[in-house]
């Protein structure tokens, strides 16, 4: 590989480490899923009992499985330190990551003729794949799966299903995504053998 | 910083593993020694070697601690490091734009 875009692969992946490792991501993906599943006219009138346990097991397991997934980078990975780009980054979420759900609350309530958060939410998956470094289309592809919902109310879905389809839409996205992001990394800081044969 | 062509900078900096040693550390403000054998791909003796040439240049700066109750050691660039790399880039585009500059004048004329 030239060694120019190998030199380029490897500063983006440093400059944005954390934003890279995309096991983090695959159990929110599932928990969206899942309530999304609950969510559905399916789960409508079955006691609200067992949907509210099966969230809760569903939380409680999405954060014991990011916090070994952060260990899991950690000691296989590394250490990056990146404090005033995470900051930045982090600030944005901390930030976008309210409006898009109040805009999601909204759609819900309002019923309009399209579904405006699958657009937003198509942007915001756009941009982040853009602010953190680019170079993994699969954000793109998942930007494009949420902008096609935005139409469906026009075709008669009706808003039940909507935010449940949506709510399935991305988080099989966030899942996927953070497998391939997941991939992407080990392509480009692949393990090594030492000295002694052993793989890092 | 005044900075001006330094032959022995160049010749250090050139080298590929010392090169992406430097673009990694250029693009955070440090990384631990397992990071950057995973970028490179050397070994821990060829890592380690290559580590401490760039530290007696000055380039960068080694710190053992401990996460937990296990030893990290973090590499980060000094400030003379990231000013040698900004430099080696700068030479690097300079180069290239007067090759490009040569090609063009050789198809014109």
């Amino acid at each position: 590989m030239n060694q120019d875009r190998r030199l380029e692969e490897v500063r983006r992946v440093t400059a944005f480490f954390s934003y890279w490792q995309g096991l983090r991501l695959v159990p929110l993906g599932f928990m969206l899923m899942v309530e999304g599943l609950l969510l559905s006219p399916l789960f409508e009138g079955k006691g609200l009992g067992v949907g509210v346990i099966l969230l809760g097991v569903v939380v409680a397991t999405v954060l014991f499985s990011c916090v070994i997934a952060a260990g899991y980078y950690r000691s296989a990975y590394g250490v990056v330190r990146n404090p005033a780009t995470n900051r930045r980054l982090d600030a944005w979420l901390v930030l976008f990551i309210p409006l898009l759900a109040l805009l999601l609350a909204l759609d819900a309530r309002l019923e309009l003729p399209v579904f405006i958060s699958g657009l937003v939410w198509a942007g915001a998956a756009w941009l982040y794949e853009r602010a953190t470094g680019g170079g993994r289309r699969h954000w793109r592809l998942l930007a494009l799966a949420l902008a096609l919902l935005a139409p469906l109310p026009l075709l008669g879905v009706s808003p039940d299903w909507m935010m449940s389809l949506f709510l399935g839409v991305l988080g099989l996205g966030y899942a996927a995504c953070g497998m391939l992001d997941h991939l992407e990394l080990t392509r480009i800081l692949p393990p090594v053998k030492d000295d002694d044969g052993t793989a890092l | 910083m005044e900075l001006r062509f330094d032959p022995e900078s160049t010749r250090l900096l050139h080298e590929p593993a010392r090169l992406m040693i430097m673009t990694v550390l250029g693009a955070c403000q440090s990384a631990d020694f397992v990071f950057l054998q995973r970028a490179t791909g050397l070994t821990k003796g060829n890592l380690s070697s290559h580590l401490s040439r760039l530290e007696e240049a000055g380039y960068v700066q080694i710190t053992k601690q401990f996460i937990g109750k296990l030893p990290n050691t973090q590499i980060g660039l000094t400030e003379a490091g990231r000013a040698a790399l900004e430099q080696h880039w700068k030479q690097l585009d300079d180069l290239r734009r007067q090759g490009d500059q040569l090609r063009q004048q050789q198809a014109k004329g």
